[in-house]
Formats: structure tokens, C-alpha cells, sequence
């Protein structure tokens, strides 16, 4: 243990364990399994961009047509996913781990949580934007309001739930205490 | 300059590679995965699928196939092919 005796060295072996660690897996149980959403919403973003320029960053980035008014300011209607972030799903099911965006339009989930059978959750999401030039013309102000809905069907006993949360670009809202969303903040990454 | 431009160049299509290759693999080994369940034919086939793409491009076929072999509520143990290793928090009921 010669090696370990200088501080350096030791440091070095810290380091060399720790990511070890990092590389270990451990085995879970069959369930579903939630992380929340890493994403935040801005309020403001300083930007050159005039408002023609913006509407065409956003049609760009795919997030469909901005109407720009005559006091400059923006809005954007948009079903698009990305402008949420409802975190990620893990299913361990069957001993097989998979993960996939909380706000998937269509996933199958597996029994084995207390409904029995399939369960087909669908999501889709609507989203208002609106951006309003800042007085001092650095960039925009964003007042986003978000609406997603997530259906839930037990294929086998045919059981239907439906649930409509809102919230805005600082706010995050959740079906019951399991899935949060909130704004993935990707207006605000486009016209950066 | 120039050479860090160049550098800088260099690691951007270093990561473009990188990560676009992952994705081509994973939409392959989606594909793969779901040709396997179909060619068998069976419930553990379509379960092993749609316990590796819960949300997959193949959800549709794979729920109609597990309806026509009369066998959406009767899943059995199978064969874990992949683990990762997310830090999570369990959830609870979603009824």
C-alpha cells in the first residue's frame, strides 16, 4: 500500500473509486419509477432578435407559426412535446429497464402496480405563448400557459381515467403526487 | 486560433457522430427487437417487446397481437435483456 501514501496518490485513488462506483449496477424491482423533470422555464430572455426574426427562429425550431402584433410582441399556439417537460418513466418490468419521456404521446405500461393487465397511457399537450418586448429592448418577456392531459386505459378491465393539468413558465403542476410537469423552457433556448 | 477553431470543429462532428450513431442503434435494435416478437408469434414475444419500448413506434401492433392470442392480462416472467441505472423515485398507484 505503498501507493497510497502520498496525498496526491490517495486523491487519485478516491477519484478511481468514486467512478467506479458510478459504473455498478444495482438491481431494482418490477415497478414504475418517476424522474422528475430536469428542465426549468425562464420568464425573460435578452436577445437581439426582432420579432420577425424570432417568429422565424421559433417556425424554425419546428414549433409552428408565431403571430407577431403590431406592439411587437408575439403568440404562439403549439401542441408541440418539447415545450414541456413532464420528466422521465422508468418500467421495470419483466426484468427489463426502460425509460421514456413522461409526456410520451402513446405508452403501454405493464401490470404489476395494482392494476391488473395493460395499461395505455396517451398524453398530449397544448401550450400558449406569448412574448412581449422588454422596455429597456434587450430581449422579450414570456408569459407561457401550458395544458397537458394524460389519459390513462386498463385494457383488460376497460377502467378510463383522464386528468388536465395547467401551469405556466415558473410553475410546475402533477397528476396526484406521481408525474410533474412543468416548462422545458425551449422558447427561451431558441431564441437565445 | 485557427487551431482551436479547427478543434473545436473536430469535436463537434466527433459528438455529432457519436450520438447519431446511438440513436441509428437504438431505432435498430428497436426494430430488431420487434421482428423477433413478431416471427415468434407469442405473448412472452410481445411482453418482451413492450417491456423494452414502452413507448415504441411498435405499441399499436404489439397490443393488437397480445389481444388476438386472447393474452393482455396474462404476462409471465421473461428474459431481461438490458438493465440501466437511473436515480429514480418509485411511484406509487396510478388508479
Amino acid at each position: 500500500m505503498d501507493f497510497l501514501r502520498s496525498t496526491p496518490r490517495r486523491l487519485l485513488a478516491l477519484g478511481l473509486a468514486l467512478a467506479l462506483s458510478g459504473c455498478v449496477e444495482t438491481t431494482r424491482g418490477d415497478g414504475l419509477y418517476f424522474r422528475a423533470p430536469q428542465a426549468s422555464g425562464a420568464t425573460s430572455v435578452k436577445t437581439g432578435l426582432s420579432a420577425d426574426e424570432a417568429a422565424a427562429a421559433l417556425q424554425a425550431a419546428g414549433l409552428g407559426d408565431a403571430r407577431v402584433a403590431r406592439d411587437g410582441s408575439l403568440r404562439l399556439s403549439s401542441t408541440d412535446p418539447r415545450l414541456v417537460d413532464c420528466g422521465t418513466l422508468i418500467q421495470v418490468s419483466f426484468g427489463n429497464e426502460a425509460e421514456f419521456p413522461g409526456n410520451a404521446r402513446d405508452a403501454v405500461l405493464m401490470r404489476g402496480f395494482t392494476t391488473p393487465g395493460l395499461i395505455r397511457q396517451m398524453v398530449s399537450s397544448s401550450s400558449d405563448i406569448r412574448l412581449t418586448p422588454l422596455a429597456d429592448g434587450s430581449g422579450y418577456a414570456i408569459d407561457e400557459a401550458h395544458q397537458v392531459t394524460r389519459r390513462l386505459d386498463a385494457l383488460e378491465t376497460g377502467a378510463k381515467s383522464r386528468q388536465t393539468i395547467r401551469f405556466d413558465e415558473s410553475t410546475s403542476a402533477g397528476f396526484g403526487t406521481q408525474v410533474t410537469c412543468r416548462s422545458s423552457g425551449l422558447v427561451a433556448a431558441v431564441l437565445r | 486560433m485557427a487551431a482551436v477553431t479547427r478543434l473545436t470543429t473536430f469535436w463537434k462532428a466527433f459528438f455529432a457522430v457519436l450520438l447519431g450513431g446511438s440513436f441509428a442503434s437504438a431505432a435498430t435494435r428497436e426494430t430488431e427487437v420487434w421482428q423477433s416478437a413478431v416471427s415468434q408469434n407469442t405473448a412472452d414475444g410481445y411482453y418482451q417487446y413492450l417491456s423494452l419500448f414502452p413507448a415504441g413506434d411498435y405499441v399499436d401492433e404489439a397490443v393488437a397481437a397480445l389481444g388476438r392470442l386472447g393474452a393482455i392480462s396474462t404476462p409471465r416472467a421473461i428474459t431481461p435483456i438490458v438493465r440501466v441505472q437511473p436515480k429514480v423515485r418509485k411511484m406509487g398507484s396510478l388508479y
